[in-house]
């Protein structure tokens, strides 16, 4: 079982981490700040949107890739090694912040922008930033590992058998979850994710 | 919940996870089925809302991972741990979560020696440790920031 598939992965990804495993710290330096902002965001979304307890656990997260760098394996993907990670850690946390319904919506998210867009107006801004927020409320009233599956699989990139891996499940048990994460979303957000036209409502 | 996936694989399809009879059978599906195009067609739409740039930490983030990093503390997964029997680790473990209760009914630094377990728990992959954890109400400790 490994971390092969490389959808998601930076072009110097594997080149940073093979440095880093040689205990290049400018590598590790380089290997955080391409890698940081996929993995907070991330890890905002799978703990309820807490900006501190995200930037810890990706903190963590790194500290144990630094720590565990001689036994990287080259054959793996970096990207889902360290989505895995962080994932796993931000489960860990979960049962801390459950009693805590924070909702806060991320900033600078919203929907995908559009190619030629560059100077988006300011009535396409407040829809972004509307549906940044139900997108972030409708993530934390998931189950938690629907959550997780979604979030492996849309922001990490990871196959169904690599998120199975880092949730201790199956793929076939990974696919139900996508299944039943994606329906919800698709009828709580209804209006906001339709075909064709992500982001506009009327 | 589930009223538009009518098709059992449309999200292994939408997903890349399919062999290509597996994709023709699918797509033979959708090319009749209005319900499973417009499931296929919304989900597309969420993941691209999921998937946009993220933006970028600020400068200080990588200056704190470094001195985590390189600059505290012991390793959390020791080899030596690694090497131990099952049982012994299954013991020691049941000890440390033990030790934690203990801990958290005297009030002592409650939220490192959590912190300290859970590290503990994740970097063992333990589910019987967070299982023990999982049970000691958050409520008593005061440990929620």
């Amino acid at each position: 079982m490994g971390f092969e598939s490389a959808s998601m992965e930076p072009a110097d990804g594997a080149d940073l981490m093979a440095r880093v495993a040689r205990d290049d710290e400018g590598a590790f330096d380089a290997l955080v700040a391409a890698y940081a902002p996929k993995l907070l965001r991330f890890a905002r979304r799978m703990l309820g949107g807490d900006a501190a307890e995200a930037e810890d656990a990706v903190q963590e997260a790194f500290v144990r890739v630094w720590r565990a760098r001689r036994r990287w394996r080259p054959s793996a993907c970096v990207s889902t090694y360290l989505f895995t990670i962080v994932a796993r850690l931000c489960l860990n946390r979960r049962r801390w912040l459950a009693r805590r319904p924070a909702l806060d919506p991320i900033e600078g998210e919203g929907a995908p922008a559009q190619p030629g867009d560059a100077a988006p107006g300011p009535e396409r801004l407040a829809v972004s930033r509307q549906l940044g927020a139900a997108l972030a409320a409708e993530l934390a009233a998931l189950p938690r590992n629907q959550r997780a599956a979604i979030l492996l699989r849309h922001e990490g990139g990871l196959r169904y058998d690599e998120i199975a891996a880092a949730l201790d499940t199956s793929p076939g048990a990974v696919e139900s979850l996508l299944s039943r994460a994606r329906a919800r979303l698709r009828s709580r957000l209804a209006g906001w994710v339709s075909e064709g036209n992500p982001g506009s409502r009327g | 919940m589930r009223e538009a996936d009518r098709h059992p694989r449309i999200h292994a399809y939408l997903d890349g996870e399919l062999d290509a009879a597996g994709s023709r059978a699918v797509e033979a599906h959708l090319a009749g089925c209005d319900a499973c195009r417009e499931s296929l067609g919304s989900s597309r739409a969420l993941g691209a809302a999921l998937s946009t740039p993220a933006p970028p930490p600020a400068p200080a983030f990588v200056v704190a991972v470094r001195a985590r990093a390189l600059h505290r503390g012991l390793p959390l997964a020791p080899l030596w741990w690694r090497g131990l029997p099952v049982a012994w680790r299954a013991g020691l473990t049941a000890l440390a979560a033990v030790s934690l209760l203990a801990g958290a009914r005297l009030g002592r630094e409650v939220a490192a020696e959590r912190a300290a377990a859970a590290d503990l728990a994740a970097a063992l992959d333990a589910p019987a440790t967070a299982a023990l954890l999982a049970q000691i109400p958050p409520d008593t400790t005061g440990a929620a920031r």
